[in-house]
């Protein structure tokens, strides 16, 4: 199977042109009617499974590891407190909080070296980007313990989802 | 009181436990992990005397990623 691969999802692009995520709040205007916010999830795929860039526009449950203490399917939404905010050029936007699972064993074929970001508030869970944790095809196993994804500083340089 | 810890053969005593922390620098993520080894003597524990028992992991983003920059990392 081909490595996963991490990056910004191609379709994402086309996708913040038509106004499809809403990582922010916004005030009501004359034609967009939606001014909540989106909630965005984190979902765990296994080593070598390859999920691309340009292959998964979507979340999906192939390749994703299996159900295993606080791990389901679909993963686990994000913390969402802080806005999306720009400085020097560059708008920026990072969940609010960690992403973590208790009593998870992921081990053998079910190591992950995958987590997707995606839009569990849009129809189709669309996907936002991927991210590697750790070292391609090797991955983390996490056995009967706790597996954390700690988010960078939320700023121009570092934030996870940047436009420049 | 003793506290206890999940680990694949069960709830073990702290006490019967040793772990070991490994950090490790992998570019765009740093990942710590934390073995857990059973060291207590324990008959009904036996066959996991001297074996990692239980690991977890830290995985923390250091730079998340530019939407309008390469299209893969």
């Amino acid at each position: 199977m081909a490595a996963n691969t991490a990056g910004v999802i191609t379709a994402f692009r086309k996708e913040l042109l038509c106004g499809s995520h809403a990582f922010g709040s916004q005030a009501a205007n004359g034609t967009r009617t939606v001014t909540t916010k989106d909630v965005f999830a984190i979902a765990l795929y296994r080593v070598t499974s390859g999920v691309g860039i340009t292959n998964s526009s979507a979340y999906a449950a192939t390749n994703e590891v299996t159900n295993t203490g606080e791990y389901t399917a679909a993963g686990r939404s994000c913390a969402n407190a802080t806005e999306p905010t720009f400085a020097t050029n560059t708008s920026y936007w990072t969940p609010s909080a960690s992403v973590s699972w208790t009593n998870v064993t992921m081990t053998g074929t079910n190591a992950t070296d995958l987590a997707m970001l995606y839009n569990s508030t849009s129809t189709g869970k669309l996907a936002v980007a991927n991210f590697l944790l750790g070292t391609q095809d090797v991955g983390q196993a996490p056995s009967a313990g706790t597996f954390t994804l700690t988010m960078p500083a939320n700023d121009q340089t570092t934030g996870l989802i940047r436009i420049t | 009181m003793t506290r206890t810890v999940n680990t694949i053969a069960g709830e073990l005593p702290e006490s019967d436990l040793e772990f070991t922390t490994l950090e490790q620098d992998c570019g765009d993520t740093i990942v710590m992990s934390r073995e857990w080894t059973y060291k207590g003597t324990d008959a009904k524990y036996a066959e996991h005397v001297g074996q990692m028992v239980r690991r977890d992991c830290w995985v923390t983003i250091k730079t998340g990623i530019s939407a309008t920059g390469s299209a893969e990392l």
